[in-house]
């Protein structure tokens, strides 16, 4: 079962959310948002990767 | 990994969500989204050898072909379910009704042969 999976995306928002703050008190705002950006598309195909598993391991159980 | 541990990553999990969730609100829901499927992962490998199992043990009697509609109609409700969480997660309540009403839509499609099979026999009672 792959927890570190779980703590990690946990991880990556945590990480994201100081150096969002840490580039806008600096005066950066727009990397702060591209920083934001990146780390979600990051998390978001991690995400899509654990829903398709998900998906395949249903259709093969239930033989959709 | 016994149901024990489970429990504790589902718990853990929610308070992790609750400290993302100030920080950066749109890595609360994804991360939500990846504990339930990761528990619906867990859940379906612990129930497939049974599963697989009960169908082995139908095959002699022969009458399998029920067990598989019904194993469809549990997917096809674990699907919509899972669908309907997320999307009621995300506080779109109308995206979660429609969810819903495909699941169901699934269900009706996949339950019409046994109704028109029971229709059948209750004309051949009747004459």
């Amino acid at each position: 079962m792959d927890v570190d999976f779980i703590f990690k995306i946990a991880a990556i928002g945590i990480v994201v959310a100081v150096l969002n703050q840490l580039l806008t008190r600096s005066g950066r705002e727009e990397q702060a948002l591209l920083t934001t950006l990146a780390g979600l598309i990051v998390v978001m195909l991690m995400v899509i990767k654990m829903i398709g598993e998900l998906f395949s391991q249903i259709k093969s159980v239930f033989g959709l | 990994m016994s149901i024990l541990t489970v429990t504790c990553l589902a718990v853990v999990c929610a308070a992790l969500i609750i400290i993302v969730k100030d920080a950066r609100p749109e890595f609360s829901i994804l991360l939500s989204i990846t504990v339930s499927a990761a528990l619906l992962l867990f859940a379906l490998n612990m129930v497939s050898p049974y599963l697989s199992q009960i169908g082995d043990m139908l095959k002699e009697t022969g009458n399998t072909q029920i067990f598989q509609t019904a194993l469809k109609a549990t997917g096809i409700c674990l699907l919509s379910e899972f669908a309907e969480g997320t999307c009621a997660d995300f506080g779109q309540s109308a995206l979660a009704a429609k969810a819903r009403l495909m699941g169901r839509i699934g269900l009706l499609i996949l339950a019409l042969p046994y109704a028109a099979k029971v229709i059948e026999t209750a004309q051949g009672l009747i004459q």
